[in-house]
């Protein structure tokens, strides 16, 4: 019988981080559209979501593609023209679709492990 | 300090990478584009001379370029594995990248089924899809269904008059597609004659975009686009 190795811990936290960050990006851009330094640099603030800030870019690239994020071009007072995204009615309707699953998810989760403590 | 040679060092690293793992042309353009952009807006925020030290820093912080490639690469299962390589501890990866490329190449090999162009017999031995030759006046396309990716710079159906490669789902079809109408677009000339199902045929590595913002190369077109490079790119509107 194959034993699961609690040791492989990269593995669940790449899986996990994998599953919820399109999610943490649909939820930064619920308040108003950014651009992509700003949406990676607020994501690489936050402890152990992102590897690093760079592949937040290719997410980027795979919601758009997907049609929960629009992008508009706008100039910059500082270089070249910058692109703003901001979120499509679908992918608002994703965010929202997670954010109900995640709630009941993360309490379950939460109990099992309560309980393992008592 | 230029910073110039190292950024452009890194970029390169970058498309070198991405093209490793069979990223298309124009993501890999958007993406390095997007990138560089970063690069600038990190280098303004240190809002202090900077350094070399501080620049290999601001850098490393936004990734190393395998590990970006694996994760603009992510839509396939054998990809995904190559990018939990990639993010695995370096005392780990030397072993698990051997095993796991060789494991992606299986995969791939399973998953790309190509029909012989010439003839359009069913041969599925091959594993990349060549177009052009006997059918130079023809593009062709390939149907890889609303979820499948091809790698030539578009998923789903595309036309392309170049080699491409099914990554996935394991079975495509190619087939010709008559070119009715082609007229020609210079580089930066905006072509506003689309309206709906307009093409956009580009050699090789190439950009179009369409209303000022999406790369579309060998894909369909809603209304102006302009080419951004190479200086001509085919416009053509399929039949049907």
């Amino acid at each position: 019988m194959r034993r699961m190795e609690p040791g492989s811990g990269r593995n669940w936290l790449s899986q996990i981080r994998r599953g919820t960050i399109e999610y943490c990006v649909l939820a930064l851009l619920c308040s108003g559209e950014r651009y992509g330094f700003e949406i990676a640099r607020q994501l690489s603030e936050a402890d152990g979501l992102v590897t690093s800030e760079g592949t937040v870019y290719p997410l980027l690239g795979r919601l758009r593609q997907s049609g929960l994020v629009e992008t508009t071009w706008r100039e910059s007072t500082q270089g070249p023209p910058r692109r703003y995204y901001r979120l499509t009615e679908d992918g608002r309707a994703a965010l929202q679709g997670f954010q109900d699953q995640w709630g009941r998810f993360r309490t379950a989760v939460d109990s099992v492990l309560e309980g393992s403590n008592s | 300090m230029d910073p110039t040679p190292i950024v452009d060092g890194y970029l390169a690293e970058v498309d070198a990478e991405l093209t490793r793992v069979g990223v298309g042309a124009a993501e890999r353009a958007e993406l390095t584009s997007e990138l560089r952009r970063h690069i600038e807006d990190a280098r303004a925020e240190l809002a202090v001379e900077e350094s070399e030290a501080g620049l290999r820093n601001l850098l490393e912080r936004l990734g190393r370029p395998d590990v970006l490639a694996a994760e603009a690469a992510l839509d396939t299962p054998a990809a995904a594995a190559i990018a939990d390589a990639a993010t695995a501890p370096a005392g780990r990866r030397r072993v698990r990248r051997w095993q796991l490329e060789a494991a992606g190449a299986v995969v791939a090999v399973a998953a790309l089924v190509a029909v012989s162009l010439a003839g359009f017999s069913s041969s599925r031995t091959q594993t990349e899809v060549a177009i052009g030759g006997p059918l130079a006046a023809c593009a062709a396309q390939v149907v890889a269904g609303p979820n499948g990716v091809v790698r030539n710079g578009a998923g789903g159906a595309a036309i392309f008059r170049e080699g491409v490669r099914v990554v996935s789902p394991a079975e495509a079809k190619v087939q010709a597609v008559p070119v009715p109408k082609a007229q020609r677009v210079t580089a930066n000339q905006t072509f506003v004659k689309g309206g709906p199902r307009l093409q956009v045929v580009l050699p090789g590595r190439g950009v179009a975009r369409a209303g000022g913002l999406a790369a579309v190369p060998g894909g369909l077109c809603n209304g102006p686009f302009t080419v951004v490079f190479p200086h001509k790119a085919l416009v053509v509107r399929p039949k049907g």
